[in-house]
């Protein structure tokens, strides 16, 4: 089981999007589509075998035992998680959304967060990915 | 012409045109809301929105994301959503060492302003776009939650504590390596301070978690007051006709959405803390979003007491009693004696010619008092002051009407200390065209003319 690791970490989901902000590290990662929903599973309490077993039942096309155990090391490495032993799972595990689960979890770290909101929100970002992705 | 209020003094801003809009679909519920988007929607360029909008786009893309609104431009609008969160999750981390640090002294914390928001009510770190963290300690607290924000790598953005008390008497500035802004306050307005000035305010707050860490928030009448006497500043004393922060407006209607307002205790601590005109005000903005969030009769019973709680440096007094109104001040003479008031220097403000006051303040440490007692008055001060306390009793005697001159001179010449007799002449004009909110010069004549019209008019009909 895992945890966030707050509170030097804090996150937001905007839609099916995932923000996570590094406040001390001054780090930002940016997430969607699986990663976001496995995210999701994760700090809710739920662990990798429960993950995996809902992303195969929701029809997953790539290898979900594979992709979340990687996605999982690049969390902990990233020090966006951090092991809770003694955590429990919630209860059972809500099923994941049909549409959107193609990916494999995937997230995009941004070095320096200083430097992102350095960028023009409205005028130098890209329409439809919107801030800090640059045109 | 500008739009005019029916009372006025320094009043040259209200929430108009795209702002309006924006403020009406963030603030208003359903339908209106919705309707007031469109119609922004259909007027904006994007590209050109100005601060004050960018800043109340996470609101309203919050808002407009619930009804399952689909303009085009909710991308651009999810985008600075994002940014405003990354930028205010930044902030968060960098003060909550020192908020931490606080707690483990045993300092209470009490949150204010656009912080106060989030924490009162739980959301969303973006949907509030923040400049800085503004925390009020009490005033006993203060030195020491000084030394916490100074070992926990901030520092004061004014070099000099004697600086600092001529420009924020209420408040300490501070920042660290990385831009992060931590603004600590001692008073929680720039225009009530003093020993003990926020104690009904601690005791009606209430507790709170933020990020781990025990804090208090304000209770909702006190909330409200505060954001509109905050709010207000820049409009009534620099007035500044386009602010670049709205979002109080935004928080003052979420909190009276919220729950049931106690319209009298907020109109009474207005009265002790002598700002209710500022709250007035405020409220009368509100009133202009949603006419539905504020009692019509609340605006009524609030005092016009401007020239003493217009935020104007020199109406800044080191009350270290109990707080008195404009009026009881004036009729025991306190105004005069008894309070040690140190001519300070001149400000920085757009106010211009203005001094501050800086008296025995809030007690800080011992350093405050040397300071007070190096700046004795001088025979001049003496006589500004003796001048000042004449002045201030024939503006309170009076009535502000608009056409009232012998009353607009005495508060041109209250507010202009320094200018001989001609160059006071010479601004009156100006004061005159922008108390009235005339564009130009040559508007004066004529707007005096349609208002003498006007009240010609109303005496025939009586």
């Amino acid at each position: 089981m895992y945890e966030v690791n707050a509170p030097d970490i804090i996150f937001e989901y905007m839609d099916c999007n995932l923000i996570v902000i590094d406040g001390v590290e001054g780090l930002y990662y940016a997430s969607g589509g699986t990663g976001a929903e496995v995210f999701r599973a994760l700090e809710a309490g739920y662990g990798e075998d429960e993950i995996c077993a809902a992303l195969k039942n929701a029809g997953a096309g790539f290898d979900a035992d594979r992709a979340v155990r990687q996605f999982i090391r690049q969390l902990v490495d990233y020090r966006i998680l951090r092991e809770a032993p003694g955590r429990k799972a919630p209860g059972d595990f809500p099923p994941f959304p049909a549409d959107g689960m193609d990916q494999p979890p995937a997230i995009t770290r941004f070095d320096d967060l200083q430097e992102l909101l350095l960028i023009d929100p409205i005028h130098q970002v890209d329409v439809g990915e919107g801030w800090p992705f640059v045109k | 012409m500008i739009e005019i209020p029916d009372y006025r003094q320094g009043m040259l801003y209200f929430p108009a045109g795209l702002h309006k809009l924006v403020l009406t679909a963030v603030v208003c519920p359903g339908e209106k809301g919705l309707r007031a988007f469109e119609e922004w929607a259909a007027k904006v360029d994007y590209d050109l929105i100005d601060y004050a909008t960018q800043t109340m786009m996470p609101a309203l893309y919050q808002k407009m994301s619930a009804l399952s609104c689909d303009s085009p431009l909710m991308p651009r609008m999810k985008s600075l959503n994002s940014y405003f969160f990354a930028k205010n999750a930044l902030l968060v981390s960098g003060v909550t060492p020192v908020m931490r640090a606080l707690s483990a002294e045993g300092i209470d914390m009490l949150f204010m302003k656009g912080i106060a928001a989030l924490a009162r009510f739980n959301l969303s770190l973006g949907l509030r776009p923040m400049s800085d963290a503004d925390i009020l300690v009490r005033n006993r607290d203060a030195a020491r939650a000084m030394e916490i924000a100074v070992a926990g790598g901030f520092r004061s953005k004014r070099p000099t504590e004697e600086i600092r008390l001529l420009e924020s008497p209420h408040s300490c500035d501070f920042f660290n390596e990385r831009n992060i802004g931590l603004d600590l306050h001692f008073c929680s307005l720039f225009e009530h301070t003093g020993r003990g000035c926020d104690e009904d305010a601690w005791r009606r707050a209430e507790r709170r978690v933020f990020q781990g860490v025990p804090v208090f928030v304000m209770g909702a009448e006190d909330h409200v007051l505060n954001l509109c006497v905050n709010g207000v500043r820049d409009m009534l004393v620099f007035h500044q006709k386009n602010p670049h922060n709205l979002l109080w407006i935004i928080d003052a209607a979420r909190e009276i959405q919220s729950g049931k307002i106690d319209w009298q205790l907020m109109a009474e601590t207005a009265e002790e803390k002598m700002v209710s005109y500022n709250l007035l005000y405020g409220l009368k903005i509100i009133r202009k979003i949603d006419p539905g969030l504020v009692p019509e009769g609340v605006c009524r019973t609030l005092t016009d007491n401007i020239l003493f709680s217009e935020c104007h440096p020199a109406h800044y007094s080191g009350d270290r009693g109990e707080q008195k109104s404009a009026g009881a001040r004036i009729s025991d003479g306190l105004t005069l004696a008894g309070e040690t008031r140190a001519l300070a220097g001149e400000t920085r403000t757009l106010a211009g010619e203005t001094h501050v006051l800086a008296g025995e303040t809030h007690a800080l440490v011992g350093r405050l008092f040397a300071l007070a007692d190096k700046q004795a008055l001088s025979p001049r001060d003496k006589k500004l002051q003796r001048r000042n306390a004449v002045l201030e009793q024939k503006i309170a005697l009076h009535r502000p009407g608009l056409l009232n001159l012998k009353y607009k001179w005495w508060v041109h010449t209250y507010r202009s200390p320094h200018l001989c007799a001609l160059m006071r002449a010479v601004g009156f004009l100006r004061f005159l065209r922008n108390s009235w909110g005339v564009v130009s010069y040559a508007q004066v004549p004529g707007y005096v003319l349609s208002r003498l019209k006007e009240k010609i008019t109303k005496r025939e009909g009586r």
